[in-house]
């Protein structure tokens, strides 16, 4: 995991007013907290922010300043943003970590390399993007990597087959499918014709007074009673 | 066509759709999905066919994760039936609530322009404007 600085300012305004018109301004809020100590409110600038995540990344390591005290070593917990506009931030949650005591973090799994299953018009599955990693913030690899060049269809790369070193421990399961070439699904004549029966039903649903009605739970817990 | 199999009500109110969705505005399984940029309700027909011109658009490999379900089920009154009477219609059919921001399907497996190709078939289907969104780096 790489280090990188960050400037934050210290916050003294609460509520969502407050917060909505500080993104309005540019800064949006944020939170600091973890190891027993206490819980700091900051606020960080938007635009600032995103250049450093563009740069870093979210798994880094942070030497934080300007939060009223002295630098605190943080990383990212949570970071919040609009569900219809995604670059617009809401809020982040920053947790203190020790570099002497092992952390927790989601790694990315990054995929090198082209699988010639794909090219044999095999799909290639990622069904696990984020592996979870516990060991001391310096041995946390900023991303993890798999080589899918000899991937042919019906190849699974599992969790277990990833190699770290000792001190780095894998919390997910291990038997959980990272990669896989699955076998393509195309559409065969008689899918295609239940396909179109299907659609033929939908339109006779249509006029149809109502569809099979589904079973009313209530109903029948009073029947019971 | 989907339906719930049991339901606790066999009526319920219209509701608001006010508001943002809390959940299921990111893409989770796919590499490419279609968003929704208002509220409204979509139907179970509306869902399916959506799901058919995807499927069809993408015939050679893919896979599609359809991001919704209809819950809610929308009464209506019998034809040439008079107003009142203190008596519901029967469920007629079955409604997504839709707020902006949800995924409301998702697509992997096939090459950006197929996948933007069958958004674009899908969202003629659907009654709210959508948005074409691919997963982040």
């Amino acid at each position: 995991m790489q280090q990188a600085k960050l400037e934050v300012q210290p916050r003294n305004t609460f509520g969502k007013q407050r917060a909505r018109a500080m993104r309005r301004a540019g800064d949006f809020p944020a939170v600091l907290y973890g190891r027993g100590q206490g819980t700091v409110p900051i606020q960080i600038n938007a635009r600032d922010f995103k250049q450093f995540l563009r740069t870093y990344g979210e798994n880094v390591i942070i030497n934080m300043e300007g939060t009223g005290g002295d630098a605190e070593t943080v990383i990212i917990k949570e970071i919040q943003r609009d569900s219809v506009e995604k670059q617009v931030l809401v809020h982040a949650d920053f947790i203190r970590i020790s570099l002497d005591e092992p952390v927790t973090s989601a790694v990315p799994v990054v995929l090198t390399g082209s699988a010639p299953g794909v090219q044999q018009g095999g799909v290639l599955e990622l069904p696990l993007r984020n592996i979870a990693l516990h060991c001391l913030p310096a041995q946390m690899p900023n991303e993890v990597f798999v080589d899918v060049s000899a991937m042919e269809i019906g190849d699974t790369f599992h969790v277990s087959d990833f190699s770290f070193a000792e001190e780095v421990e894998i919390l997910d399961d291990l038997q959980r499918i990272v990669v896989t070439v699955s076998q393509p699904r195309i559409q065969t004549e008689t899918t295609e014709s239940e396909e179109g029966e299907g659609e033929g039903e939908s339109e006779g649903e249509e006029t149809t007074d109502a569809p099979a009605e589904p079973e009313v739970i209530s109903k029948k817990r009073d029947a019971g009673e | 066509m989907l339906m719930p199999k049991r339901v606790m009500h066999r009526n319920v109110h219209r509701g608001k759709r006010r508001g943002k969705p809390v959940r299921g505005s990111k893409i989770s399984f796919g590499e490419y999905g279609l968003q929704a940029m208002e509220a409204g309700w979509i139907t179970s027909n509306q869902i399916e066919s959506a799901r058919v011109a995807i499927t069809r658009y993408v015939r050679r490999g893919g896979k599609v994760w359809i991001k919704i379900f209809p819950h809610k089920p929308v009464s209506k009154k019998p034809a040439e039936t008079r107003m009142g009477g203190g008596r519901k219609g029967p469920p007629e059919f079955w409604v997504a609530v839709v707020k902006p921001g949800r995924i409301l399907y998702e697509l992997s497996g096939v090459s950006l322009e197929d996948a933007k190709g069958a958004m674009e078939r899908a969202a003629h289907k659907l009654p709210i404007k959508t948005k074409f969104v691919a997963r982040d780096a």
